[in-house]
């Protein structure tokens, strides 16, 4: 009974199994011929982390948008148009895990991640399938970290100048009192602070960190304004925490310069407390319509041009990732067409031996001595200030020779916090 | 001495925040047995309900708030109703249905504004009182002020109303109340708004002062519960003195030692009361 009403055969059997293979196999056989060149954007695009990770990955957009219509990205000879490939890690280990998978399913050439959290769930996915990737930490760099680079912005390197400016236009200030959240970006900024206010001849006044749960900024305040600081540095204090920190600085009567990563909320600091506030604040990311930008962001292709276009496709969506991530994209595709190649070991020795320009002009790879890894592509770095509610660039810092210049106090302040990479674990 | 002043008032401002968080929850669990673990996110929405009314539909700072207290007892209404009232019998079950609704109103914050950590209320009481050289944050005056009149107005209808004394009677024995009369079915939505709604009032009058996110619920729901098992579970006066010595201990070691040992030490001070005060401050022992 059973035998006469199954009309399938073995011929049909086989003939199905080959179907099915060659329907799964056929991506592959599709990609194969596809001219384009994948990049990743594995940022979180939900959690705290969004609000760096989405105007990343929408400035990664327009960076493509601008790249393929000025004719794609030429590798040996052949043009090839660039798409951005998005998946959401959330900042979390599991998913960001997940979308490495999937990047390396999609044949994805470079993945962009923000660094930190993130890179420690990659680091050995990485290292097995090759998985070329950039990071805005410099601090992720570690001799078992092969694939990794740091081409655009080696946080915290550039505070040790941002010191050595306040010490330049405020030779009179002694006291300086530091805080951060509890976490590794926090640690690792505040021990470079230090060693740039130790170098700068700075009283270190209070130095202390926040839980990331804190939700009433107003003891961390009351305590850091305790110790009479004439400067107060917020590290790279996460841009809703710096705005509940500097709006407690303004309740709580403090007068003096604020130091701070990225001041990436500075229209609300203004409205929140008042222009004259805010004034002299020292922070590191410049705006793209500051007229200053196409002289200093050299290694950026009409820099002022993208930002319109990014204001234009997002508006009121931009801030510093905006331009981090499509300056990492940059330096890629630099080294892709003068490697002739995607390949991530050939990529990675063409771009040793001749370094690709930076967002800010010429640099070398750097990092061995802090890191353990010559991963970082160093370059000068501005140093913005704030003015009438705007940040201006006042200056280009040299971060690689300040660092050579004060290579102890940051060596000693690392040990401090166990950051060497004989102490990491 | 501005900053014992100012810690002071930040410590009476935590308290009565938390005070009014703390109650809530002491309130639902003294009249239906349920450890709400979406207490917080009711706070939270209370924020974000501000937010909304006073930014984006630009009515201002008050009409905001009363829509945050409406809109959380909205909430706990349809809690009461849809979900605890169907697990009545089952308290397991309905500490598991409280995560749920938890990572569901999370979840809907996301959906609904996005993880920008950076929706601000303005304060309609912006600005610091000048006393000498110390200054005092309206808002924060503000916000303990409110606190102050919930509770005084809370402890009124608890001790002075037949509500009140249906829900004392409730949490006292649910049985006996029944058999006088009282409607189980009533009163536990009654106390369920109440709850919510002093939830979302908290989180509405903290609005302009905290970082409004869709996980901001969590610490403070950690500090509720550490403060009811502290104060004694299901007492609202333990959960007001919990809050006033829990708060007032908290910021004064972040102040003046560091954040991160203030949450360790809260949580040793949670285990030592559990450890030589089972019952907590204003609990009652029970038989076994």
């Amino acid at each position: 009974m059973l035998r006469s009403s199954s009309r399938l055969t073995r011929r049909h059997v086989l003939a199905a199994a080959g179907a099915t293979a060659s329907a799964l196999a056929m991506p592959n056989i599709v990609r194969a011929a596809d001219p384009k060149l994948r990049v990743g954007a594995l940022l979180p695009l939900t959690g705290d982390l969004a609000l760096w990770g989405v105007p990343g990955k929408n400035g990664a957009d327009v960076w493509a948008a601008r790249t393929n219509k000025a004719g794609g990205i030429v590798v040996d000879g052949v043009r090839h148009e660039v798409e951005v490939v998005a998946f959401d890690g959330a900042y979390i280990a599991e998913k960001t895990l997940q979308g490495a998978r999937s990047f390396i399913d999609q044949e994805v050439k470079y993945t962009m991640i923000i660094g930190g959290d993130d890179w420690s769930a990659l680091q050995d996915f990485s290292n097995r399938n090759k998985l070329l990737t950039s990071t805005l930490y410099v601090t992720d760099l570690n001799p078992d970290a092969k694939y990794l680079l740091a081409p655009v912005e080696v946080h915290p390197l550039y505070f040790g100048c941002g010191a050595e400016y306040l010490r330049k236009v405020e030779p009179k200030v002694k006291s300086v009192a530091l805080c951060a959240q509890d976490d590794l970006t926090g640690r690792v900024a505040l021990a470079y602070w230090r060693a740039g206010f130790d170098a700068h001849n700075f009283d270190i006044v209070k130095d202390e960190y926040f839980d990331l749960a804190t939700t009433d900024f107003a003891p961390v305040v009351s305590s850091l304004l305790a110790s009479k600081p004439e400067a107060v540095c917020l590290d790279t204090a996460y841009p809703s925490f710096a705005l509940l920190l500097v709006e407690q600085l303004y309740i709580q009567g403090f007068k003096g310069r604020i130091l701070h990563a990225g001041l990436e909320l500075l229209p609300d600091m203004v409205k929140r407390t008042s222009v004259e506030f805010m004034e002299g604040s020292i922070t590191f990311f410049p705006r793209f319509d500051d007229a200053a930008i196409s002289t200093s962001a050299v290694g950026f292709p009409d820099a002022t041009g993208f930002y319109q276009e990014v204001e234009k496709t997002y508006p009121g969506g931009w801030n510093n990732t905006s331009w981090e991530f499509p300056a990492c994209l940059e330096v890629w595709k630099r080294a892709v067409e003068a490697a002739n190649t995607t390949e991530p070991d050939a990529l990675l020795a063409s771009m040793k031996a001749n370094p690709p320009e930076h967002m800010f002009g010429p640099a070398k790879w750097w990092g061995e001595d802090l890191f353990g890894s010559n991963n970082a592509l160093v370059g000068a770095w501005p140093i913005v200030v704030v003015k009438s509610g705007k940040v201006d660039i006042v200056q280009m810092s040299n971060q690689a020779a300040w660092y050579e210049a004060h290579r102890d106090f940051v060596v000693k302040r690392f040990e401090e916090e166990q950051l060497m990479p004989n102490q990491r674990r | 001495m501005q900053i014992l002043i100012d810690t002071l008032l930040n410590s009476a401002m935590a308290s009565a925040a938390t005070a009014l968080v703390a109650i809530g929850l002491a309130l639902v669990f003294g009249v239906m047995r349920v450890e709400n673990f979406a207490h917080g996110e009711l706070y939270m929405v209370g924020a974000y309900v501000t937010w909304y009314v006073s930014t984006v539909l630009q009515l201002t700072y008050f009409p905001a708030l009363v829509c945050a207290v409406l809109f959380t007892a909205l909430i706990g209404a349809v809690m009461e109703v849809a979900l605890f009232r169907r697990l009545r019998s089952n308290p397991v079950g309905c500490l598991i249905v409280t995560i749920g609704v938890l990572l569901v109103l999370q979840t809907a914050a996301v959906w609904f504004a996005g993880i920008n950590s950076t929706l601000l209320v303005e304060s309609p009481f912006p600005g610091a009182l000048r006393v000498s050289s110390f200054a005092l944050p309206w808002h924060r005056l503000f916000v303990i002020v409110a606190a102050i009149v919930l509770m005084l107005a809370l402890t009124w209808l608890l001790r002075r109303t037949m509500f009140g004394w249906a829900v004392r009677a409730m949490a006292q024995d649910r049985e006996a109340a029944s058999l006088q009369g009282i409607s189980i079915g009533t009163i536990s939505i009654a106390a369920m708004m109440l709850s919510a709604s002093l939830a979302g009032a908290a989180g509405g009058l903290m609005a302009p002062i905290v970082r409004i996110s869709p996980f901001m619920g969590q610490p403070v729901i950690i500090t509720a519960f550490i403060v009811i098992i502290m104060g004694g579970l299901g007492s609202m006066e333990g959960a007001i003195i919990a809050s006033i010595l829990y708060s007032t201990f908290f910021t004064f070691v972040s102040t003046y030692i560091d954040s991160t040992v203030a949450a360790i030490a809260g949580l040793c001070i949670m285990l030592a009361v559990l450890i030589f005060m089972p019952s907590g401050l204003m609990g009652r022992a029970e038989k076994v």
